[in-house]
């Protein structure tokens, strides 16, 4: 049991008095008795940490107040921007329905590592995983300075939450690790419309980048 | 008639027995149907864990009846679901195990009423003793820590210099002890800590007991704005696990009176740090957590559903349980838990790694440490053995047949059936 007690009465009053203003101060001064062993497993407190961050509030801001994305970037003719969301930090449609999508992704860490989701986005499209050593001979493309995992594949796509496959789809998405961030850049669409928007998809990768380096 | 027989009456009386079973049907109507606004946890508190009733939201159970009306709260005074549990508790010791009429041909009776009472005993211990709390594992992921969803704490750990042996310790300030210091209209509440352990004292004032932290633009000239964000209250949530409550904190330096002001959030995405004395210290509102007395490391994790629906059909996680380096492999499935070292670990909730964004399923186990965990289960043994053997005894008498005979054959089937689940259970 934690044991109140009333420590220097006359400072408590004072401080009273002093705090009369707008608060009512409890006039006990209360001893903290009941500690705690912290976990082996626990993780390491982050000390130091502003308050923005630590109130979610460290995206960096327009003239109006309104935060800004972290990335820039360039729309492709035809495309169309969407509400930005957590999972879609970039979010744009394409097609004569915006049945074709692209998005970028950004998760801390190493989020699962690259082989495991390429192999769920694989898994996705209804196609079997790949061998790690497969996954190695993935080719390369250029994205945010680095060199990213690029992976085209066919299927019938079934996206998250989606209850029945779409026929005859493409993905074309890459991975990249970067900054203690994994980036997924994601185009699903129809085959053939993913495949009229190959050059768009080209050009959008390589239009982005980091708006702090920017700056 | 002395007015101690007069109480031993009472407290026996049939009468009692009725107002209490009365009351309680009462409440457990009202519990069902406020909860509806309050949510589980505050109905249950004010219900069935209280000492006293002192207001009943009439508004808030014709609206959970669908008769739309306005704000309506009933001052009463009435016993709690606590102290209806206690004096029904005496009502049947008194009545159906001091005051019945002891014979052989009452054992029966006599065995069930003293199992009711201790079925209502074993409810008090637990309410009293029990903890339970959470503990969410990936894939992979080993853990030994487990927190409440309910109690919140403030917590302070020096972090530099670190504790010698790498042992770290925090001090705890339970949530009883601030959570009366909501603003009560333009005033606000504050009370001081200490401890000999800290360099500076700490008062916490302004609890809003569910809140979001906003950057402050400076057009409404606030003055509780602390390093440019203010504690802006929201409504509570019925549901009280979802409340993210916040309160100002300032460290007042023993020595210098130097302070430090901050705001701590349930939802703050790390603690906050005060620097004093050439020490570090973090202080935060988190949960209250426990440790347990070994680690539980998440293998795997499957989950199935029913057909076409969300029901699940089959919730199932493959741990290892890790303490002294020793290595135990365990399945935890639904409605069959794991019970070791005075803990339950039952499977709570499950989630997939694609609901998760990530390659690994995650799994939550309630964990519960409950000295009375098994008591209701023995009472409801004993409640049905006592009444199998009162009621054989009285077939036996109306239809002539020996009542011992029978009394005696109720007593060995019984006893052969927990035998044989005794030799099939080890």
């Amino acid at each position: 049991m934690n044991q109140l007690s009333l420590r220097c009465p006359a400072a408590a009053l004072l401080l009273t008095v002093g705090l009369t203003s707008c608060d009512r101060f409890d006039q006990r001064v209360v001893e903290i008795t009941e500690t705690r062993e912290v976990s082996k497993h626990a993780s390491a407190p982050n000390v130091g940490v502003s308050s923005a961050t630590r109130f979610y509030d460290d995206a960096q801001r327009d003239e109006s107040g309104a935060p800004m994305n972290p990335f820039i970037w360039t729309t492709p003719t035809g495309w169309t921007e969407g509400q930005s969301n957590q999972m879609r930090v970039i979010n744009l449609t394409f097609g004569p329905n915006n049945e074709g999508e692209c998005y970028l992704t950004a998760m801390p860490g190493a989020s699962g590592g690259v082989e495991a989701n390429i192999n769920r986005w694989r898994g996705q499209l209804g196609l079997s995983p790949l061998p790690a050593a497969d996954v190695e001979k993935l080719p390369r493309k250029t994205f945010l300075g680095g060199e990213a995992y690029s992976v085209t594949a066919d299927g019938d796509y079934k996206n998250v939450g989606q209850e029945a496959p779409m026929k005859d789809y493409r993905l074309v998405g890459l991975i990249q690790q970067v900054s203690g961030l994994t980036l997924f850049v994601k185009m699903t669409g129809p085959k053939a419309l993913v495949e009229t928007n190959q050059a768009n998809f080209e050009s959008f990768v390589n239009s982005i980048n980091f708006r702090a380096r920017q700056q | 008639m002395t007015v101690l027989q007069r109480l031993f009456n009472f407290l026996s009386s049939y009468a009692l027995a009725t107002a209490l079973l009365v009351l309680l049907f009462v409440y457990t109507l009202l519990g069902t149907l406020e909860q509806v606004e309050h949510g589980l946890y505050l109905s249950q508190l004010k219900y069935f864990e209280s000492v006293v009733i002192t207001q009943i939201d009439l508004g808030a159970c014709l609206r959970a009846l669908n008769f739309p009306t306005g704000d309506m709260k009933l001052p009463v005074l009435l016993p709690g679901g606590y102290t209806v549990m206690a004096l029904f508790c005496l009502n049947i010791i008194v009545g159906g195990v001091i005051r019945i009429r002891k014979k052989p041909r009452t054992i029966g009776v006599v065995i069930s009423h003293f199992s009711m009472a201790f079925m209502i005993l074993a409810g008090g211990v637990s309410m009293h003793t029990k903890i339970e709390g959470n503990l969410s594992l990936l894939e992979g992921q080993t853990d030994d820590q487990f927190v409440s969803v309910d109690s919140r704490v403030v917590e302070i750990e020096q972090v530099e210099p670190a504790a010698a042996g790498g042992k770290r310790k925090v001090l705890v300030i339970s949530d009883s002890q601030f959570s009366d210091l909501a603003p009560d209209g333009s005033s606000g509440k504050a009370r001081q800590f200490t401890s000999a352990e800290l360099p500076f004292d700490l008062t916490l004032q302004n609890y809003a007991p569910n809140a979001q932290i906003k950057r402050d633009d400076g057009a409404d000239g606030r003055r509780d704005v602390v390093d440019g964000y203010f504690i802006q209250a929201l409504p509570k949530d019925p549901e009280h696990g979802q409340n993210m409550p916040a309160l100002h904190a300032i460290a007042k330096n023993k020595k210098t009176g130097e302070t430090q002001q901050g705001i701590l959030w349930l939802r703050a995405a790390a603690p906050w740090t005060v620097k004093m004395e050439e020490k570090t210290y973090t202080i935060d509102l988190t949960r209250r957590s426990w440790v347990l007395p070994f680690a539980v490391k998440l293998e795997k994790a499957t989950r199935e559903f029913h057909p076409g629906t969300q029901r699940p059909r089959k919730f199932e996680s493959i741990v290892t349980k890790l303490q002294d380096g020793k290595e135990e492999r365990k399945e935890i499935k639904m409605n069959e838990p794991l019970r070791t070292n005075g803990f339950t670990l039952f499977q709570h909730q499950m989630m997939s790694g694609e609901d998760l964004k990530r390659t690994e399923n995650a799994s939550v186990f309630q964990v519960v440490s409950n000295p009375a965990d098994q008591w209701p289960l023995w009472s409801c043994i004993a409640v049905a053995f006592g009444l199998l053997l009162h009621f054989s005894m009285m077939l036996a008498r109306n239809v002539g047949w020996n009542e011992w005979l029978v009394a005696g054959i109720v007593v060995g089937v019984v006893s052969a059936y927990f035998i044989l689940a005794l030799v099939k259970m080890y």
